[in-house]
């Protein structure tokens, strides 16, 4: 053993040893190979951009998390339920923000059999309350990806067509239990195209493969956690859309925030129109953001404006923000400019 | 992709190139360059066939003097099928750079069950039947008879294959059996006999090993086979078996039965045909005084093949006088076949050589040693002057005149036991006469005699040197390929210990005890639940898997795995083993994930290939030795130290590993394949054990992969199997495991290349 030190014992085989990574420069300093991660980590995805692509803008997640009783394996700390519910809170923040027009979904399965956690909605807010008390589910049996599929279509097939319709499942389990043969609902999502990605928690199975090419997803396996979370950002931003999907127009405006200091004597402090609804506290802020209409107020960002016009929709997504047709009328998709 | 291996051009049919292919190349073509014969291991999936068609067509196409055939012996039809489609897309790779249109003449043979195209005789079912009714089509008297009486039915594909189908040589092409049949029914000529035909200016030929080394079959169909052709056994790992049984003979209470009825028809033919046709028995007569005179003259001139069964000295003589006439033929293999019953009435077993066997045989009945040698040559001879034309029929009495033939031939090599009983089933009285080959060499030595170079080779052959002792023979080149990779795509793991330290071993003491299988049980329910798709068990027996499966489910270990994957079982019936097989591929496909439990030495561990998401992962459950408690074997080990200096236990060992090797390497098909293979026996940590496994297997297993728990296995095949689901492109495999022309070419290549065979 002596021979080979950096070698792993066997009985540590299983854990992570992150610290390894870390290594110190000349002067003790680990700021170097910190960076050096940082770096290699920003070259990736700059890599991995796309060029000039038409992105789907109106997204239509449902997001399927395995309950399986193979959620409960250690090898994610402090077991892969919880990992990933952890994770899922801050994709679907991410979620929101980088698509403000989209909506998302939760659908568990265990048991067999699938459930929705939540329905296809926009708010943020719902789906973290629903993970969060998902939390203390338990996990039995066998998940069905037919089943799950199944109930994931249900709403989706409602969608319009300029709509992107996609289901990422998180799955842990290496066997499926199905009321029947999964090939023929692969044919359905396919002629639906409804794109299914998979992120495999523990190995590749073949019916994933099989599914995520035919519907055009991606299928990834995760090595520990941070690949996992990486893995999962990978699907925070829109996929490109496919040509032959429809388009229709929409309002768009992309509100200016405007962070007023107390120096600024032009500054006043202002209602904001987010806090009309809610029962907490109403209080007078100096910032916020504006809508480009009628310069109604907003401390947190709405889908739309609640004052001028219903139909215009919002964004705070940066992305968008870099596209220069503010205010102007544009499409469910839209055109990226590179280089920006 | 135009070669250059060693001042030869090869054409490639593909963009890419393996490294272990072009050493592979290197050594066949050294091997051929000698004239010689040769053993080379190289991994499966690694392209093996298609670097043995593309150098050894290229030799032809350089060389037409020197190799004028290539013959190439697989084991099954599919695999007879996979070459030839190999050899198309080289055939067309020609054509499309030189530009001329392909004059090579490729053509695969098989039984007449695979070749029939007569609509009556095809749709039978078992190969024999085939066989026989093709027979009563097409002998020669038969259709003799249809001269004078047009009412007896004969084979019409067959009548005009022989007025016109000889004339005109069959095209140039590559012909896989489909093509012959489609060809056949075009033309109305019979595939079968036409092929047959063909093989003689045929530059390829694609067949089974039997029609090289089974006497019997040999003798029909390839003993005109031109002397300077190149044979290359394909998957050789367990030709010395193929050896043994083509010249072994099983008797039992039922063929000797079988025989005496054959033996009366004989007589009552002979008896009908003295009073009508009383001159064609002395015709026959006549015939047989000159002896087989005529066959020894093609065999001096070097146009046959030898035949082990009907050894040179035979030829030369006479047929003695005491089995020259039809009458005293008949009661002598009365005599013989009343001594073989009495031999069986035994109670006890009784093993001698064939020169005891002899002398008791003329003691007890006075049948002496030269006509017994006859024996088979008679017969054949009395059948086709009776006109029978069922031969299928008389398969009990030529399989006794066969025995008679070789128990009188060879002193040595063989050994001739009777049993009365079976070992498992001593109540059970049912005699069996073994007459046992025990030297493989016997069947093979006409095959290295014959022809200038014969090439062994597979995916498993260590130890290399222990083919050449026990097929007694000399090779030129021995060489061992390894599988360059770009990625470890294969994890052998050792598992020599449960979780609560009881080591594990299938070893004959242990084997029925409770902790060694309620640990193999937990190995497969934790595997079950971390493999994804398709796991491929093996055990050692049958027996041993009844034994197990049995206890498993009474300890509820069966159910628990059942809620991961579905299970299968292999059983001794061909039929519902095809029919689980099939299920187990259908859940392996839609997710549900599959076990299959199956048996070393089976039709699983060899034939089927577990691709990809079919076999994830292989667990042989214990050493697969043979029953060493059988007789058959222990007169073989016996033979082979005195013989060859081969001592026992390195046999059994060799053998056991072997096949070991067989059942492991089901999973790795190729380099984007992956999998693991886990051998759940503490002895395979030992050296003597794992030096025997293929390179390409040893040089993964690390000393961190000997003797591990379930649980270390279980994490270590996490990790690997995470490992192996990241996105693997061509690209990385790209300049490491895969070249393109100009990155062979590269000096640092060449030289790495020249260090990927390794020789013995």
């Amino acid at each position: 053993m002596d021979e080979e030190p950096e070698r792993a014992k066997r009985w540590e085989g299983g854990y992570e040893r992150t610290w390894e990574v870390l290594k110190e420069d000349e002067s003790g300093s680990l700021k170097a190979t910190v960076e050096e991660i940082l770096f290699q980590s920003k070259r990736k995805r700059v890599i991995e951009s796309h060029g000039q692509v038409r992105l789907g803008m109106m997204r239509h997640l449902h997001v399927v998390i395995d309950c399986s009783r193979s959620m409960d394996d250690h090898d994610l700390k402090p077991n892969r339920l919880t990992s990933t519910l952890k994770l899922m809170e801050s994709f679907v923040e991410e979620y929101f923000d980088q698509n403000p027009i989209s909506q998302l979904g939760i659908i568990t399965t265990k048991n067999k059999r699938a459930e929705k956690l939540t329905d296809l909605a926009g708010n943020p807010k719902n789906h973290i309350v629903a993970l969060k008390k998902a939390v203390a589910t338990l996990c039995v049996g066998e998940p069905s990806l037919y089943n799950s599929l199944n109930l994931a279509i249900q709403t989706l097939k409602h969608m319009p067509g300029h709509t992107s319709r996609e289901i990422l499942i998180v799955l842990s389990s290496l066997t499926t239990c199905d009321p029947a043969n999964i090939c023929e609902l692969i044919k359905t999502l396919k002629a639906l195209k409804v794109r299914v990605s998979v992120i495999g928690l523990s190995a590749e199975v073949r019916v994933c493969t099989v599914l995520t090419r035919e519907t055009g997803g991606s299928y990834r396996v995760i090595l520990d956690e941070s690949h996992f979370k990486e893995l999962l950002m990978l699907h925070v931003k829109p996929p490109p859309a496919s040509s032959s999907s429809e388009c229709s127009l929409i309002r768009m405006g992309f509100p200016p925030h405007i962070i007023a200091s107390l120096t600024n004597q032009d500054a006043k402090p202002s209602f904001s129109m987010s806090h009309l609804d809610s029962s907490s506290g109403a209080g007078l802020s100096l910032g916020g953001y504006f809508c480009p209409q009628c310069q109604a107020k907003y401390t947190e960002l709405p889908v739309e404006c609640k004052v001028c016009d219903p139909s215009t929709t919002f964004s705070r997504s940066q992305p968008l923000q870099r596209v220069l047709w503010m205010g102007s009328k544009t499409t469910g998709s839209v055109k990226l400019v590179k280089g920006s | 992709m135009k070669l250059n291996i060693d001042g030869l051009l090869v054409y490639f049919p593909y963009d890419y190139i393996y490294p272990e292919q072009y050493s592979y190349m290197l050594e066949l073509k050294r091997t051929l360059d000698a004239k010689g014969h040769g053993v080379l291991e190289m991994p499966s999936g690694t392209g093996k066939t298609i670097s043995l068609l593309s150098l050894i067509v290229a030799y032809q196409k350089a060389f037409p003097l020197e190799v004028t055939k290539l013959i190439y012996c697989s084991r099954t039809v599919p695999e007879i099928e996979k070459v030839v489609e190999e050899l198309r897309k080289l055939m067309e790779y020609y054509s499309k750079q030189t530009g001329e249109s392909n004059n090579f003449l490729a053509l695969a043979l098989s039984s007449r069950k695979n070749l029939c195209i007569h609509p009556e005789v095809s749709a039978l079912r078992f190969g024999k039947e085939v066989d026989g009714k093709c027979h009563t089509l097409t002998a020669s008297y038969i259709r003799a008879q249809r001269h004078s009486d047009s009412s007896v039915p004969v084979c019409r594909f067959y009548e005009d294959f022989d007025a016109v189908g000889r004339q005109v040589p069959l095209p140039a092409g590559i012909y896989n059996l489909d093509d012959l049949k489609d060809f056949g029914r075009r033309k109305g000529w019979c595939p079968y006999y036409l092929a047959r035909y063909s093989l003689l200016h045929a530059n390829i030929v694609v067949y089974s090993y039997h029609y090289l080394l089974d006497p019997k079959i040999a003798d029909l169909v390839s003993k005109e086979l031109s002397k300077n052709s190149v044979v290359v056994f394909d998957e050789a790992h367990n030709i010395d078996n193929v050896c043994i049984d083509s010249m072994s003979v099983n008797i039992s209470r039922r063929t000797l039965d079988r025989c005496q009825a054959n033996v009366d028809t004989l007589q009552n033919t002979i008896q009908n045909i003295k009073e009508t046709d009383a001159n064609k028995l002395n015709m026959e007569y006549r015939r047989l005084v000159e002896g087989l005179k005529e066959a020894n003259v093609a065999r001096e001139t070097d146009v046959y093949l030898a035949n082990p069964v009907l050894p040179d000295e035979i030829l030369r003589e006479a047929v003695p006088g005491s089995i020259r006439t039809a009458e005293h033929f008949v009661r002598f293999l009365k005599r013989f076949l009343e001594y073989l019953k009495s031999r069986l009435r035994v109670h006890h077993v009784v093993q001698e050589s064939t020169p005891q066997f002899l002398k008791d045989i003329f003691d007890k009945v006075c049948i002496d040693r030269k006509p017994l040698r006859f024996c088979a040559e008679r017969l054949q001879s009395l059948l086709r002057t009776l006109e029978i034309a069922d031969i299928a029929d008389f398969s009990a009495i030529t399989l006794i005149s066969n025995f008679a033939t070789l128990v009188s031939t060879y002193s040595q090599g063989f050994t001739i036991i009777i049993e009365p009983f079976e070992d498992r089933t001593p109540t059970i009285a049912n005699p069996v006469l073994h007459f046992s080959c025990m030297d493989p060499s016997i069947a093979i030595k006409p095959v290295f005699q014959r022809f200038q170079s014969v090439i062994i080779t597979s995916g498993t052959l260590s130890p290399l040197d222990i083919y050449p002792k026990i097929l007694d023979f000399r090779p030129v080149t021995m060489a061992s390929f390894t599988m360059t990779l770009a990625r470890t795509c294969l994890c052998p793991l050792i598992v020599g210990r449960g979780n609560d330290q009881v080591a594990l071993s299938s070893k004959f003491e242990t084997r029925e005890d409770f902790a060694v299988i309620r640990n193999y049980g937990n190995l497969l329910l934790e595997m079950s639940a971390v493999v994804p798709d398709g796991i491929v068990a093996f055990f050692t027996s049958y027996v041993y898997m009844e034994n197990i499966v049995a206890s498993w489910y009474e300890q509820g270990i069966l159910e628990n795995i059942q809620r991961n994957k579905l299970i299968f079982i292999e059983t001794p019936d061909a039929a519902e083993t095809s029919m689980a097989l099939e299920k187990y591929q259908e859940a392996c496909e839609n997710g549900r994930g599959a076990i299959l439990l199956s048996v070393a030495r089976g039709k699983v561990s060899e034939g089927i290939d577990f691709v990809h998401h079919f076999g994830r992962a292989v667990i042989m459950f214990g050493v697969p030795y043979v029953y060493t408690q059988s007789r058959i074997l222990k007169a073989r080990l016996e033979y082979l130290r005195d013989q060859f200096q081969v001592r026992e236990n390195d046999f059994l060992t060799f053998d056991a590993m072997r096949h070991a090797a067989q059942c492991v390497g089901r999973v790795i098909r190729g380099k984007t394949d992956y999998g693991l293979m886990i051998f759940a026996d503490k002895r395979y940590a030992r050296a003597d054990k794992r030096g025997k496994l293929p390179r390409w297997i040893q040089e993964h297993i690390t000393d961190g992969s000997l003797n591990l728990t379930v649980d270390e296995a279980v994490q270590l095949s996490k990790h690997f199997l995470r490992q192996m689901a990241q996105p693997f492109r061509q690209e990385d495999q790209l300049g490491l495991s895969l070249l393109t022309l100009e990155q062979l070419e590269s000096e640092e290549m060449l030289k790495k290349i020249s260090q990927i065979a390794h020789q013995s």
